[in-house]
């Protein structure tokens, strides 16, 4: 954690959730789920809370020790009280580490813990939720919530409430002992702690405030140079580097300026809560004083007061904070349960059935679907694939040609009509049994991080390095991946930056014939492939086709002319359907596309 | 309390940070250090702030050491006035003195009681001294946020500069997320060390040196019994920085795997699903969330440890004052206040010496972080203007390849390239993906200089041009181009200086982008991108072909090599292009049969060399690669020749 924090006074400082929140009602629905994760290993729990009740306790006993040496075994003379109330210290001492350290380790093991189960569960329902779901939000957004907003909630444990219950346990402890000990000079003591945390909460309003304008001009700097960094290319090609200079001036400029406005807000709230905790010292000090000279009070037990005093400051200080953390937390509760709550739409029925071997029979009975339920993109469908046949799907963009692949992989239900495959209701299949003989080539193919390897054994984990490699050989890969530095250990890097798109393209081939599927599914494949190299390739891809229902889509129609049947969507529905040289004697919408595309060449 | 575990993850991390700390850091000689040292400072002692910050933290700490002397001396008062008036036999120190001057003047002018009135006097002082140091210290924050703000602004923009005149290679070596968190990350270290670690270091050195001179002229057995405590504090806050360090370091490492893995899983969950791979990227992730946990645990040991352990070591000091003190004030040799002052000092530089290992970590942290902005704003960009460079103003637009090589590192990706190109000539160059286009085209407006041999325009070497010049006269249309999220309006205006707007219309209605943009929220002010419309890539291609319309360069260059849009899009942009060649000598990188029959004059490239060319009849009857192609798109498929 430590890494993580800035400086701990400003934690509560940092926080903007605080505005974005207004429905506050189920907090304490969020906070009973969020102590429940920590409430999963109750002997570790236990332990740190006695841990922090000694610790606490053990804190006042110092100054108490000092005020007895003061008035008893000092006025008396007794250098053997004196070693007892030493030799008592020392005892204090090493309990106080002892509880620390258990208290320290316990707390860093179960927030640690949290952390790790918070993230499972959420990592484990994102497996699992319909893809729905991600279909309006950025991957960013979702990742951040199982990253940064994890941290704040496992935040409000650590440092908000823990040491909050701390704080407070000391507080009351001090209020207690002084109490006991002087009545009217307690009195006088607590008289500052009103007047210190209103300044807490008028200035630390004013402050957050600051904080929060200087977030935002950070942002535009990072923004601006992040697109100046991206945009290097255009900006030199158009030589508009001084323009752009200008621009990044002024903005790091009113960073500076709300940055400096900050610091200067900032500036005063330490000394001030110094200066009163001050005056709060020299109030004990005058009445307490006063009394001494009056003999109606003891010299120890005004340095109890005076010893005291000066440990309030920091306690009272922390709650102050706690609240913004205590906010921040729950809006980032809100978010993570927001994901772990979300339905499964999609899962095995009880009486699903597992397919063994398909034959790869694949029907669309009276179909329709929308993603919005009142805007269907997919309007009655039929269609009957036979089993080792190539259909290729062709229509303008936006037509429903990927939705039609989503829906046979059971991305989503079907609104009305159903799909089945070899005449079973996928609904009633096991979904991993039937995905296990599909394979998808997507257009912007995507890999992992990884070896090239690793990438194209991925769908079929237990493969030795040799089908890898006889898998690469038959579709032509194979040639440029031992030119790679590694050859097949070659790490592709992050989403494979390190190969080109073509590259990337016959890995992600590869990968999908690997386990041998007998529904291969090709979305617009080859289309970022250039024509040289689709020419390479173009045999092996054919060949790939044969023996195995294999559904194409494409926009180039030369890749789709070889096809057993062509199905031309638009508008939702089939509007034409057959082989390319029946469709073209139609004179319908493939005629036209087509002689779009060739009327450029010519 | 270490398991084999644990001693595995710090072994590792430390060979870890070692390893990133290596190779971030160049070894660097006494000298190159200090000069660094005084290079980081010169970024804020210039500021008049900065000299009235050091001041006034001497002024600050004096008075903060003050304190506990005065409550010291009004203990001792209290307790000698408790009986008598007699002060005969207090000795306080000169500020006690004097404070007891002013008391017995006061109370002998106005006949106040001199119990209550030296109490009065003491307690007075306190407060005095807490708003004077409430009003040093707010000017001491004030001052430090405003020298260190200006100081990074300053670095910011420096690196800004720099990072905006990198030649190409610089950025074909680096990663815009790195880029960016040097540029904000870095800095925001180097900041945080201006504004708190400097501060830090001056007044905790300042507040040890006077808190000890004033222990030890109170009693000087006592002084060095409890200061004894001070090293080993001292020596266990390094102990614990120099074990924590590392595992930190391994842990944001580790912490950014989780995120990839995350991050990996939902960019590519099609794939995840598809291929029913849910429990390998389970075990991916719990693989990641172990080793972050372990590590995390080693962490929270060390820190559980040392922590309490200088807290600990720090309280023996108190013991020694309760024991040791005591006995010194049984047998009269200390008084009452200075034992009660020994106690409120000890417990006032606790907190500073414990924070020394604190400081001492972010100093490190600052130096590397200097070192990687420094690495930026001192690598010198490799294109440059010659020194007797000429403006290219109103070129014919002949280019001329002279023999030219080139290579990013010791590979050459062109070998040997010759070529002429006539003024007005349309050029289009062929081949497969790694075979050099993108080279060929990236020399000309000097994004890279040649290894060998010479680009000449208007026959002149272009390295005798000033850059400036001879990229205003260059316009390029990639094929993923760049649109900032500005508005449409800003986006094509973006090369030429006040564009009007109806040039702005025009360019974009030969772009063919009109229709779209005026149909739009807010027509040519909608902006684009994360605050504004989406735009697809047949979208941005128009927008960046309207760009360099607006621009009416004399030569032209066009990256058009892929075609990932659909049929209808593909004729839209043809037709733009139509209105683009016109009147400019032009080079095009394209698949697209339409582009290049349009083209003078053909080059197809292999490994790095012109393999055919010539035009598009000559390169036909040649029987070679380029009649494949143009014979496999025209007939629109392989044929089945099995």
């Amino acid at each position: 954690m430590g890494y993580r924090g800035g400086h701990g006074g400003f934690r509560g400082f940092t926080s903007d959730d605080e505005k974005a929140r207004t429905d506050r009602s189920n907090d304490l629905q969020l906070a009973v789920r969020m102590f429940k994760y920590t409430l999963r290993y109750k002997k570790r729990a236990a332990l740190m809370f006695f841990a922090v009740m000694a610790t606490t306790l053990l804190n006042l006993v110092p100054p108490l020790l000092y005020g007895v040496a003061l008035d008893t075994y000092i006025p008396s003379l007794d250098a053997q009280g004196l070693l007892w109330v030493a030799i008592g210290y020392l005892l204090v001492v090493v309990s106080t580490f002892v509880a620390q350290y258990t208290q320290n380790y316990m707390l860093e093991w179960l927030f640690g813990r949290m952390e790790f189960d918070l993230r499972t569960d959420i990592f484990d329902h994102l497996q699992k939720i319909s893809l729905r779901f991600y279909a309006d939000k950025d991957v960013g957004g979702i990742v951040s919530r199982a990253t940064n907003d994890v941290d704040k909630i496992s935040e409000l444990i650590s440092s908000g409430i823990i040491t909050g219950v701390a704080d407070l346990l000391t507080l009351i402890g001090i209020m207690f002992v002084m109490f006991k000990l002087n009545k009217d000079l307690s009195l006088i003591s607590f008289s500052m702690i009103p007047i210190m945390l209103a300044w807490m909460i008028i200035w630390g309003k004013r402050v957050r405030r600051v904080y929060r304008e200087t977030r935002k001009t950070i942002a535009s700097v990072s923004a601006q140079m992040e697109e100046s960094v991206s945009g290097i290319k255009e900006i030199q090609s158009f030589s508009k580097e001084d323009d752009t200079r200008k621009n990044f001036e002024r903005v790091n400029e009113t960073n500076m300026n709300a940055n400096v406005e900050a610091g200067r807000v900032m500036s005063a709230f330490f000394p001030i809560v110094a200066f009163f905790s001050a005056v709060g010292q020299s109030l004990v000090l005058w009445f307490g004083g006063t009394s001494v000279i009056k003999g109606t009070l003891s010299v120890g037990t005004l340095f109890i007061f005076m010893s005291y005093i000066t440990r309030f400051f920091q306690p009272i200080q922390e709650l102050s904070n706690i609240w913004n953390s205590v906010q921040s937390a729950m809006a980032a509760a809100e978010r993570v349960f927001a994901i772990i709550d979300t339905p499964i739409e999609i899962s095995d029925a009880v009486d699903a059935v597992t397919l063994e071997h398909i034959e790869g029979k694949i029907t669309y009975d009276h179909m329709t679907f929308g993603y919005q339920k009142e805007h269907p993109v997919l309007n009655q469908i039929d269609l009957e694939i036979e089993p080792n046949t190539t259909v290729a799907f062709v229509g303008p963009t936006g037509v429903g040609k990927t939705t039609m692949i989503n829906l046979l992989y059971r991305f989503y239900d079907p609104t009305e009509g159903s799909i089945l495959v070899d005449d079973v209701n996928l609904r009633k299949i096991k979904i991993d049994s039937l995905r296990h003989q599909m394979s998808i080539v997507l257009q912007d193919p995507f890999l992992f991080s990884g070896t090239v390897m690793n990438n194209i054994r991925y769908s079929k984990p237990n493969a030795g390095d040799d089908e890898v490699i006889a898998i690469s050989k038959a579709i032509g890969a194979h040639d440029f991946i031992t030119q790679l530095p590694d050859g097949y250990q070659t790490d592709v890097m992050e989403r494979g930056n390190r190969l080109s798109l073509g590259q990337r393209q016959l890995i992600s081939l590869a990968r999908a014939l690997l386990p041998n599927p007998r529904i291969l599914i090709m979305d617009e494949a080859t289309s970022s492939i250039d024509a040289y190299t689709e020419l390479l390739i173009q045999k092996a891809v054919n060949r790939t086709l044969k023996g195995r229902t294999a559904i194409v889509i494409a926009h180039r129609l030369s890749t789709v002319r070889n096809a057993d049947r062509i199905i031309v969507l638009e508008g939702g529905r089939i509007v034409e359907q057959g082989k390319h040289y029946e469709l073209l004697s139609e004179g319908g919408l493939y005629h036209k596309l087509y002689n779009l595309q060739f009327s450029m060449a010519d | 309390m270490y398991s084999p575990e644990d001693r595995d993850i710090l072994e590792k991390a430390v060979k870890y940070s070692m390893k990133a700390e290596i190779s971030k850091v160049k070894k660097q000689s006494r000298f190159e250090k200090t000069r660094k040292y005084w290079r980081i400072i010169s970024y804020i002692t210039g500021y008049w702030q900065f000299k009235a910050v050091i001041l006034m933290l001497i002024i600050s700490t004096a008075l903060d050491v003050a304190t506990p002397l005065l409550i010291g001396n009004t203990i001792d008062i209290i307790k000698v006035t408790a009986g008598s008036e007699d002060f005969e036999t207090w000795s306080g120190g000169l500020v006690g003195s004097l404070l007891l001057t002013v008391a017995q003047w006061y109370s002998n002018t106005y006949g106040t009681s001199i119990q209550y009135t030296v109490l009065g006097i003491f307690v007075a002082s306190i407060v005095i001294v807490a708003g004077l140091v409430a009003l040093i210290n707010y000017s001491i924050r004030y001052g430090t946020a405003f020298y260190s703000q200006k100081g990074s602004y300053e670095m910011r923009r420096e690196l800004y500069n720099h990072l905006l005149e990198q030649s190409f290679s610089f950025y074909d070596k680096q990663r815009t997320g790195q880029l960016m968190a040097k540029a904000t990350g870095d800095i925001d270290q180097v900041q945080r060390f201006y504004d708190f670690g400097l501060r830090q270091i001056v007044s905790t050195t300042l507040l040890a040196t006077l808190v000890i001179w004033t222990l030890l002229s109170m009693d000087v057995i006592l002084s060095l019994l409890t200061l004894t405590t001070v090293p080993f504090i001292v020596f266990t806050m390094l102990e614990f920085g120099k074990k924590s360090f590392p595992v930190t370091q391994m842990m944001r490492q580790q912490y950014g795997d989780i995120t990839s893995v995350f991050q990996e899983n939902l960019t590519g969950i099609r794939v995840v699903r598809g291929f029913s791979q849910e429990a390998q990227e389970k075990h991916k992730l719990s693989n990641e969330l172990d080793k972050y946990f372990n590590s995390h645990l080693l962490a929270a040991k060390y820190r559980a440890f040392y922590l309490p352990l200088a807290t600990f070591i720090s309280s023996l000091g108190f013991i020694i004052i309760i024991w040791y003190g005591g006995n010194q004030v049984i047998i009269g040799a200390l008084s009452l206040g200075s034992f009660v002052a020994f106690y409120f000092y000890l417990f006032k530089i606790a907190r500073p010496i414990r924070m020394l290992g604190m400081i001492l970590n972010l100093f490190i942290r600052a130096d590397a972080a200097a070192d990687r902005v420094f690495g930026i704003v001192d690598s010198v960009s490799t294109v440059a203007d010659s020194p007797d460079a000429v403006e290219l103003i109103n070129p014919n637009g002949s280019i001329e390849f002279d023999n030219v090589s080139f290579g990013y590192d010791a590979n050459l990706v062109l070998k040997n390239i010759n070529l002429e190109v006539k003024p007005g000539m349309t050029v289009a160059v062929l081949g497969a993906t790694g075979s050099g286009k993108s080279s060929i085209i990236s020399l000309i407006p000097r994004f890279y200089d040649v290894t060998e041999g010479s680009i000449k325009i208007d026959g002149r070497d272009i390295r005798g041009y000033t850059i400036d010049s001879l990229r205003k006269n260059i316009g390029i249309v990639r094929q993923d181009p760049f649109i900032f999220s500005t508005s449409f309006r800003e986006n094509i205006g973006f090369g030429v200086d006040n564009p009007s707007l109806e040039s702005i219309m025009d360019a974009a209605k030969n772009a063919k982008i009109h229709d779209y943009i005026i149909s739009a929220p807010k027509g040519y002010d909608t902006e684009i991108g994360e605050r504004g419309v989406t735009i697809s890539g047949g979208q941005k291609q128009r927008i960046a072909i309207a760009r360099a319309l607006l621009k009416n360069p004399r030569i032209l260059i066009l990256d058009d090599s892929t075609s990932s849009v659909d049929t209808e899009t593909e004729h839209e942009i043809q037709q733009a292009l139509d209105g683009l060649l016109k009147n400019r000598t032009t080079f095009i990188i394209t698949q697209r049969l339409s582009s290049i029959k349009k083209a003078d004059y053909i080059v197809v490239l292999d490994k790095g060399e012109i393999t055919e060319e010539g035009t598009h009849e000559s390169l036909l009857a040649l029987d070679g690669l380029y009649r494949r192609l143009y014979e496999t798109q025209v007939s629109g498929a392989v044929e089945e020749v099995e």
